[in-house]
């Protein structure tokens, strides 16, 4: 088992270590980062309200991350297995005395680091200019954050919460990898990378909406109909648990407790499993 | 009696084709063996199942019939695949590493002992002739070159098994011959080798077996020796050979129940004359045997 | 009839039947741990909570869609508003505001700044569009036409806030933005000016920090004139006197005490009912200011 579990690290550092060399990557982390940097020449415009501006970076560095980080989990873990495929390296592996599951697991684990490295780089950015310019309000309306007169006059300003940013970071994350393992359960039976492609994205905008299933099935009066929403809504992830960055990075008056943290945390990682479990079982039955 | 280290038995193995169902027999009804310590060529032209075989074989693909063992052991189970290194035809590796890099890759997924790493790695570099070249990115070699560094992997953790796909494809003579020697070299440590080639020549140099499928039958096996032996005709290499004396020879051997067949001019093959003239050896004195 | 369980479609309908269950299965055993993390993140976003489906196919399939990124796409609507603005561009200007807030309609200076540009710069721009008038009986009908139009877009304003009021219920900024449309904007309307004290004083309730909602909504109560307003303005003032802290300079403590005081004389309040506060401890008068001013006790 210990042989098996250095075999899944050995192929994960090496798919890491292949995507970061392929363009799409580099180019994909380029424009993100590009866009997180073109926030911070927004305080030209007139924000009557000065928090306001911070809250306008971080949604851009958010969307950014948000947008380009989906498309990088779904595209490099097809890519990046389909290259195996097409390469016949997976023959080569799959030769060796490597089980299929290690195959898989450690295509995954390569992924997920990826994707770590894309998020943390994004989001140490994007704390970055926020930390800076809030520094620069600060100084220019020192005795209104500081003494709090800042805050009776504009109650909603709100100081960045970089520990909410970080929180926020590690849920993108996790949400990342539950669209690379659904893109691996596709792959490991599609026959062509853009099939695989089309298809998670598909299912990426279906787990966007699953909550209008989630909470309109029990109003609706039609049993069949009902029954069908009710199935949709248990049958794919809902995405938008994850979707609660700006009330972690400028918590609202309620803000969100640990516990909905500790919840979507758990419910993410055992989504994990669970299509990395069904790409394996998947995986095993494919002929290469 | 020793175990074979390949036994396929009434493989048959079928491809589905299309949502009709319509069904690809690749490979009917297959059985031969492959003696530990031999070198077996496995021939047929395209499409003849020889590829389909080796991958059942190596429990890339599970037959439809039929069972395939590797020296006793069920050859789609991890145990069977420790026992076996395999180099696929026309080699692609990962272009960013170092020939010394991909060997240590793979010999850590085959679970050598961190300690005999570098050192195993550095002989099998060593025995396929790329020391030199090991440190330079894979992405620079030469088509030989990445065939050698291929073997070096497939051989890296000990394999009693060495399965060969077309491992001269696209190499010039010289490195074809060096893989020739290097397949004997295998041989002679031990290793039992399932080479699978269109070089006729090549395989009839090194194999001490073959078997040959066409359209998934096995229309041939047994030892080279045997296969290729003209039954009641033999050769004589005549050094001299005085046109004059050729009815006394006739004489004698009909007098012996013989016949001369006919008379040729020897001739050295090809490639064989390419080595002499090319060759590692060119230009040192012949060896007159 | 047998099955053949070798076959392609058996097995590929066996995978499909295996990956159906696995994850319906997950779904029901992972529902208590959706319940606790959406309950709490719906809460956050009310532009996610819908009445019925027909509601959510909508919007929420667009909300839905963008997910995260729809805050990043607000933005972008949001900055092209502005050149639309520029330009004069009343419909592509409305409607950048309407999406950028659909989008994310969290963001307050959304409702604000959207507001301010129905309510006081679109109805500017009439001038622009008509030639300029040139005889008294031209410049007659252009005054009651720019005051037609000054009317209606304040009240496309107010109900933009309305809806942000929606999402943002009890907003500080957004109950101001209402108050100082009706009291600049509807000033000639019956009623106007009561609405905007009225949106002040609830400013004021939903944000007890800020203190000018506060002032003005009771300005405008007293001003208002009759005996009814002017004791309801005297009512609210004493009630929150004593939570006004001295310490904020902003708060205008001492302003706030002589206001007292003025409005207790201006309504002959008996010696024995009126408050009594102590006067503050910075107190300081401006000889020259008086906190009535410009409001005087019969509304003139």
């Amino acid at each position: 088992m210990i042989a098996s579990f250095r075999q899944v690290w050995q192929i994960a550092r090496l798919t890491f270590l292949e995507a970061v060399r392929q363009r799409f990557f580099n180019f994909l982390i380029l424009l993100a980062l590009a866009l997180i940097a073109s926030a911070g020449y927004f305080r030209q415009l007139d924000f009557r309200d000065q928090s306001q501006e911070l809250r306008f970076i971080a949604d851009f560095g958010l969307g950014g991350i948000v947008f380009f980080g989906s498309i990088l989990s779904v595209v490099a873990t097809a890519q990046l297995f389909f290259s195996e495929i097409e390469n016949r390296t997976a023959l080569t592996m799959l030769a060796k005395p490597v089980r299929r599951w290690s195959f898989i697991a450690g295509k995954l684990l390569g992924v997920a680091l990826l994707m770590l490295v894309f998020v943390g780089v994004l989001t140490t950015l994007l704390g970055f200019l926020l930390w800076h310019r809030e520094q620069q309000l600060i100084a220019i309306y020192h005795d209104a954050f500081i003494k709090g007169n800042w805050l009776n006059e504009y109650p909603d300003a709100q100081r960045v919460r970089f520990v909410g940013l970080a929180v926020d970071a590690l849920l993108q994350w996790l949400k990342f990898d539950v669209l690379a393992a659904i893109t691996m359960l596709v792959a490991s039976f599609s026959n062509t990378n853009l099939y695989t492609v089309v298809v998670s994205f598909f299912i990426f905008l279906i787990c966007q909406l699953q909550y209008i299933a989630y909470d309109s099935w029990q109003k609706i009066s039609f049993p069949a109909l009902r029954g069908l929403v009710w199935l949709l809504s248990k049958f794919f992830p809902n995405f938008q648990l994850f979707a609660v960055g700006e009330f972690l990075v400028f918590p609202a008056k309620v803000a969100v407790p640990h516990s909905a943290i500790l919840a979507a945390v758990g419910y993410g990682a055992l989504y994990v499993v669970v299509f990395a479990t069904l790409a394996v079982s998947s995986f095993r039955s494919r002929e290469i | 009696m020793a175990v074979p280290a390949i036994r396929i038995t009434n493989l048959t193995k079928d491809f589905r084709l299309g949502l009709r169902g319509i069904r690809l027999r690749a490979v009917d009804n297959l059985s031969f063996e492959v003696a530990d310590n031999h070198v077996f060529g496995l021939l047929g032209p395209n499409g003849s199942g020889k590829s389909t075989t080796m991958k059942v074989i190596l429990g890339l693909l599970e037959p439809t019939l039929g069972q395939c063992e590797i020296f006793g052991l069920r050859s789609n189970s991890v145990e069977a695949r420790r026992l076996v290194g395999y180099l696929p035809e026309s080699p692609y590796f990962y272009r960013f590493l170092t020939g010394r890099e991909l060997v240590d890759y793979y010999a850590s997924i085959c679970s050598v002992p961190r300690a005999e790493r570098p050192k195993r790695v550095a002989d099998v570099i060593d025995l396929v002739g790329l020391t030199a070249a090991a440190d330079r990115r894979v992405g620079t070699y030469s088509k030989g070159m990445l065939q050698r560094i291929g073997l070096a992997q497939a051989i890296v953790h000990d394999p009693r098994l060495v399965i060969l796909d077309e491992p001269t494809a696209g190499v010039d003579p010289i490195g074809s011959e060096a893989i020739s020697e290097l397949i004997i070299e295998l041989k002679r440590r031990g290793k039992t080798v399932l080479l699978c080639s269109h070089l006729l020549a090549q395989v009839e140099g090194v194999c001490d077996d073959l078997a040959i499928l066409n359209q998934g039958h096995l229309v041939a096996s047994g030892s080279v020796t045997d296969l290729l032996r003209r039954q009641g005709q033999s050769n004589l290499v005549v050094e001299n050979f005085p046109i004059a004396a050729r009815e006394e020879i006739e004489a004698v051997l009909a007098r012996h129940g013989a016949k001369l067949r006919h008379i040729d001019e020897a001739r050295v093959a090809l490639d064989r004359l390419f080595l002499e003239k090319i060759g590692p050896t060119a230009g040192k004195p012949k060896d007159p045997s | 009839m047998t099955i053949d369980r070798n076959s392609w479609w058996w097995r590929q309908g066996r995978a499909a039947v295996t990956i159906i269950a696995t994850l319906l299965v997950t779904g029901i055993i992972l529902g208590p741990l959706q319940s606790r993390a959406w309950t709490i993140t719906r809460r956050n976003q009310p532009e996610l909570n819908f009445q019925n489906l027909g509601d959510s196919l909508g919007q929420g399939t667009l909300l839905g869609v963008l997910g995260g990124f729809r805050n990043i796409l607000a933005d972008f609507a949001f900055l092209r508003e502005y050149t639309y603005w520029e330009q004069r561009d009343q419909p592509n200007t409305e409607a950048m505001l309407n999406l950028a807030t659909t989008l994310d309609p969290n963001i307050v200076m959304f409702w604000t700044d959207g507001a301010g540009i129905i309510a006081y710069d679109i109805p500017a721009w009439y001038k622009y569009d008509v030639p300029r008038p040139t005889t008294e009986a031209e410049a007659k009908a252009f005054a009651q036409k720019q005051t037609e139009i000054n009317h209606i877009q304040a009240q496309y304003g107010l109900e933009f806030l309305d809806r942000g009021l929606q999402f943002l219920p009890n907003n500080y900024n957004l109950l101001q933005e209402k108050a100082r449309i009706y009291q600049n904007r509807l000033s000639d309307v019956p009623g106007a000016l009561e609405q905007a004290a009225r949106q002040y004083l609830l400013a004021a309730e939903a944000t007890k920090e800020v203190y000018f909602p506060m002032r003005q909504g009771i300005r405008l109560l007293w001003g208002l004139g009759d005996k009814q307003h002017q004791f309801e303005a005297y009512d609210y003032l004493k009630k929150r006197y004593p939570t006004i802290p001295e310490n904020i300079p902003d708060a205008q403590k001492s302003v706030l005490w002589d206001t007292l005081n003025d409005m207790e004389s201006a309504l002959k309040i008996p010696e024995a009912n009126r408050a009594h506060f102590p006067q503050p401890a910075n107190y300081s008068k401006d000889p020259d200011f008086s906190p009535l001013a410009g409001f005087s006790p019969d509304g003139s």
